[in-house]
Formats: structure tokens, C-alpha cells, sequence
């Protein structure tokens, strides 16, 4: 891959960082403080898209923004274009999605339930948001309507962090 | 006793609008060419959308109002680089009809005229730096030229493992930065003519940023580091000099330690919260040069939805032949700092930023500024 510059560092170092370890499971919300990530990315679901975590079993929802390495999201968008995931996935990415094809787009509504934070061209709230994940990009896991995992990923381990996801049985 | 530079001042005039497709916003100066005609009165604008190598153009007649939007012409550039993928690097202006461009991935300059049909294409001399690999990259920051030179960043082919390991990285200390070609040499366009000094340096490791540059009305390079205020300028022969120009609001970034560089979050969040030093800019209608400098938005690493680069505020200094600050003005967030072009008529800066909530994808909008004199002290 080629790095065009060296604002480039910002590319260069996440594209380089070595394979993250999975954090320790969030803890529930702290009263009174400021939102932890749990808590951030919940109220970031209902403010954004109107929707609750989902409260029946297990969800996972695969965060790629488009700050970070834009390279290694494009591979990761395609990849996961190219699965049918189960019902139980939820892909939320930003503007990177507008660099897609139709088609691409298309493919990727058909294989993933996806929110879409695009509402401005560059630098949604997805973008901004301080989830715990080192190259930006990574999976939450919910059980019941409460976070239990954050697991990061970038371009060297997010095709492993994909195979743990639930495929449509079809 | 030394004469006290004269003060100056920016004041907004007019705008300009040019109709665009909706994808294209040329967030780097390696994107944007313009060009002067004084002999037809016509002033040309260049804008490389380099995510589908397409050069779009446009002109206005110089010194008159045009109160309509400006239309853009496409031109497919796909040809230049045997239909190469990977974006086109950079783009140069030697005259309206006269464009170069560089294709990073294949080591390859172009020379042009403004309807795309190639003058003549070659490869600098390779390699640069003796065994190393090389690629030619700017930084994105446009390709400078003066005369018949064309002045061009380069590094190393691994570039991408800087971040690997230390001893990757103190390699990667020793390369030089850039690069001058001569346009009319083109049985040796290579880097013979010119080279510049280290790309990083152990005073200025922790800047993330790549050196900002820009050329003199001599032919001097000048460059500078992230968030340190010296100036530094190189010449052709080899020459040396610093001049510290720093903003009235400067502030000492802190450094960041060499292990964060492999993560994303903190690097964010450093270039958020530190000031920085952003494009040095020469303006060759007014002898002057600008500079922006990025105040650095403190508190940012704390909050839990981080700011956008857009909320950063930001100001212009204004400087003399000499380097001297003759002026700075505190720019409101909606001026883009990555958008800033002087022109015959003033200072074009841009005002409409795709962070915005009002952006208007159909166009681009800048505002006109002129210089005036000021009252009082600049600083």
C-alpha cells in the first residue's frame, strides 16, 4: 500500500500498529461523571439514529469511521460487503460509504443491517467519537441491551475479529 | 537604526464561486493551481480530483466582478500515468497552459499543457539515495515552481514502517526532503540540480506533521516544522539560514512519545489539542508571504465526542520579504485553512468546509481578501 504523505504519519501509524488485544469488558455507566464508553456509544445510537441498543440477546455492532486509515476501512467495508452476515450485525460506519460504488453500497445493505452517519460530508459524530479502540475501528459486543466488550481491530487482525461475527444461515 | 516593517492588515472584498461536482473538495494545496495571464486579463484556476485523476478547470477574466458561479471543465488525466490507478500526488503550475504533475507510485513527472495532452513524461534519475528505494511524495503540498524548476518532496519507498521501530524511524531521520528538477533538462531531469536537508530531524521528531515549504522569489526553499516557529531557508547553493517567526498566540507543544505514533487515538488527539504551524504560503503579487498557524484546541483529548478540525481556531500571519510578521489576523473556524491562494486580485481563502452543517456540496466558495495597512502594531 501507498502512502501518499505524511500527514501522512497519521495514516502511516495506523496502518503499521500491530494486531490490538481486547480491553476488558466496559464497566456500566458512572453516575454523575462524564459518559464512559458504554455509556458514549449508547447515547450515541439513540441521538444519532434513534435506537436503543438491542435488548433481546447478543448484537454486535462493527464501528468504522471514516477518520483513521482510510485504506484499511475500505478493505474492512469490502470484506464485509462480501458476507451475509446474521441478523444480529450491525455495520455503523460515516462518509466513507459515499466512496463506495452503488453497487458496493447496494451489496452491503443486502449482507448487513447498516446505520449510516452521513448526515454531514465530513467529520460526523461517528468520526469523533472516543470509543476505546486504538486505530479507531473495532466491534461492540452487546448482551441484553448492555455493552460487554469492545474488541478493536485494524488491517492486520480484522479479518480474525470478523470471523468471530454470526453469519445468516442462509 | 533598522526600518520597523509597516504593519498589514487583511479586509474581505469579494467572493467566488465555482460550480463543482459534488465529491470533489480539494482538502490539500496539492490539489489547487492557479495562474495569472497578464497578457489576455484572464485568471486560471486548477483543482486535481484525485480520486478520479480528473484535472478540472476554470478561468475569469482578471479584475472584474463575476458575481455568477464559475464552471468547471474536466479533463480525464488517466492517460498520463499508463492508467494508473493510484491518485495522482500533486499538481504544479508554470503557466496557464503549462502543468506538471507527479504520480508518486510510479516515480513519474509529467509536464502538460491545460487540456491534459502530455508534453513530456520521464523519471528522475534514479535512485536518490544511492540503494534506498525513494518515492516521489509532497507532503500534500503542491509542486512549486519557478522558472523552468520544479521543487518536489521525496522519501523513501518504506515510508509506511517509520512507525515499525526506532532504528526504521533514525534511518528515516537521514533522508533528505525534496528535490529540484529543471523542466527544459529533460535528457537529466533529476536531482542534481537540488536537494534539501533532512525530511525529520532529532530537535523536530515529535512534529507529526510532514515540513510545510514553499519557494522564494530567488529560489530559496523554505520549510517548516509542525509546531516550532523557525523558518528555514535553503538555497539552491546550498546556503543556510533560520528566521523565527512566531505567531503572537504561540504556545510550546508538548511532545509526544514515539511509541503513541503507532496508535490512532492519540494521535488525534495530539494534533487536536497542540498548536501547529500550517502552510507557509508565498504570495508573489505583494511580496509577502503567509502563514497559518492552528492554535491547538486544548481540552480536546478529554471530551468524549472529540471536536472537529473545523472547530480549531486559527490565524494568518502576514510576512515580509525578510520573513518579518507584519500582520496577523485571527481567522473565524469557517475559513479553511488548507484553502488559502493568493491570486492577482488578493487572497483567496476558502469559506464553505465540508465539516460544516451549511456546506453546500455543489460549490466551492471563497472569500476575496486585500491587503491594507494597519493602524497600530501587529502584534
Amino acid at each position: 500500500m501507498r502512502f501518499l504523505s505524511l500527514i501522512a504519519c497519521l495514516l502511516v501509524a495506523g496502518c503499521n500498529s500491530p494486531a490490538p488485544t481486547t480491553p476488558p469488558a466496559a464497566a456500566a455507566p458512572a453516575t454523575g461523571q462524564a459518559p464512559n464508553s458504554a455509556q458514549l456509544f449508547s447515547d450515541y445510537l439513540r441521538t444519532t439514529f434513534r435506537q436503543s441498543l438491542s435488548a433481546k440477546g447478543e448484537h454486535w455492532y462493527v464501528v468504522i469511521p471514516a477518520a483513521g486509515c482510510q485504506g484499511c476501512a475500505h478493505a474492512e467495508l469490502h470484506q464485509l460487503a462480501t458476507t451475509p452476515w446474521a441478523a444480529n450485525v450491525t455495520l455503523v460506519s460515516s462518509g466513507l460509504l459515499r466512496d463506495l460504488t452503488a453497487a458496493e453500497r447496494a451489496q452491503l445493505r443486502q449482507r448487513a443491517h447498516l446505520l449510516a452517519d452521513t448526515s454531514r460530508r465530513a467529520d460526523n459524530t461517528l468520526d469523533r467519537l472516543n470509543l476505546p479502540f486504538a486505530s479507531l475501528t473495532g466491534v461492540v459486543r452487546t448482551q441484553n441491551g448492555r455493552v460487554v466488550e469492545f474488541i478493536p481491530f485494524d488491517k492486520n487482525s480484522y479479518q480474525t475479529v470478523f470471523e468471530k461475527l454470526p453469519r445468516s444461515p442462509r | 537604526m533598522a526600518c520597523q516593517p509597516q504593519t498589514v492588515t487583511l479586509v474581505a472584498t469579494d467572493t467566488l464561486r465555482i460550480r463543482k461536482p459534488t465529491d470533489l473538495y480539494p482538502k490539500n494545496s496539492c490539489a489547487v493551481g492557479y495562474s495569472h495571464d497578464s497578457l489576455r486579463g484572464q485568471e486560471h484556476f486548477y483543482f486535481l480530483d484525485r480520486t478520479t485523476n480528473t484535472l478540472l478547470h476554470t478561468q475569469r477574466p482578471a479584475g472584474k466582478p463575476h458575481p455568477a458561479p464559475l464552471e468547471l471543465q474536466r479533463i480525464n488525466l488517466q492517460h498520463l500515468f499508463n492508467q494508473s490507478p493510484a491518485p495522482i500526488e500533486a499538481m504544479g503550475v508554470f503557466s496557464p497552459d503549462s502543468l506538471i504533475f507527479v504520480a508518486g507510485d510510479a516515480h513519474n513527472l509529467c509536464l502538460t499543457n491545460a487540456r491534459g495532452v502530455i508534453r513530456q513524461q520521464w523519471q528522475p534519475r534514479s535512485p536518490i539515495y544511492g540503494r534506498e528505494e525513494y518515492f516521489i511524495d509532497t507532503a500534500l503540498q503542491p509542486i512549486y515552481t519557478h522558472g523552468s524548476l520544479a521543487y518536489l518532496h521525496c522519501g523513501p519507498d518504506d515510508l509506511g514502517m517509520i512507525t515499525a521501530d526506532t532504528a526504521t524511524f533514525h534511518r528515516f531521520l537521514r533522508y533528505k526532503t525534496g528535490f529540484v528538477v529543471n523542466v527544459r533538462d529533460t535528457n537529466r531531469a533529476n536531482n542534481n540540480t537540488g536537494q534539501f536537508p533532512a525530511f525529520l530531524s532529532a530537535k523536530h521528531n515529535f512534529g507529526v506533521m510532514a515540513p510545510q515549504s514553499c519557494v522564494a522569489p530567488n529560489g530559496d526553499y523554505l520549510f517548516t516544522y509542525g509546531p516550532f516557529s523557525e523558518i528555514y531557508r535553503c538555497s539552491l547553493a546550498g546556503e543556510r539560514q533560520v528566521v523565527d517567526a512566531p505567531s503572537r498566540h504561540h504556545r510550546p507543544a508538548r511532545e509526544l512519545p514515539f511509541a503513541l505514533w503507532k496508535e490512532y487515538q492519540p494521535l488525534l488527539q495530539y494534533r487536536l489539542s497542540e498548536p501547529e504551524y500550517g502552510p507557509i504560503i508565498h504570495d508573489p503579487y505583494r511580496h509577502r508571504y503567509l502563514r497559518v498557524y492552528r492554535h491547538g484546541m486544548p481540552t480536546a483529548a478529554n471530551q468524549a465526542v472529540r471536536p472537529s478540525y473545523a472547530d480549531m481556531p486559527w490565524s494568518l500571519m502576514i510576512l515580509d520579504e525578510k520573513l518579518r510578521v507584519v500582520g496577523e489576523i485571527d481567522m473565524a473556524p469557517i475559513f479553511d485553512p488548507r484553502l488559502v491562494l493568493p491570486t492577482q486580485r488578493g487572497v483567496l481563502i476558502g469559506n464553505q468546509r465540508p465539516e460544516n452543517p451549511s456546506y453546500d456540496p455543489h460549490y466551492l466558495s471563497f472569500q476575496l481578501f486585500t491587503y491594507r495597512a494597519a493602524q497600530g502594531p501587529s502584534s
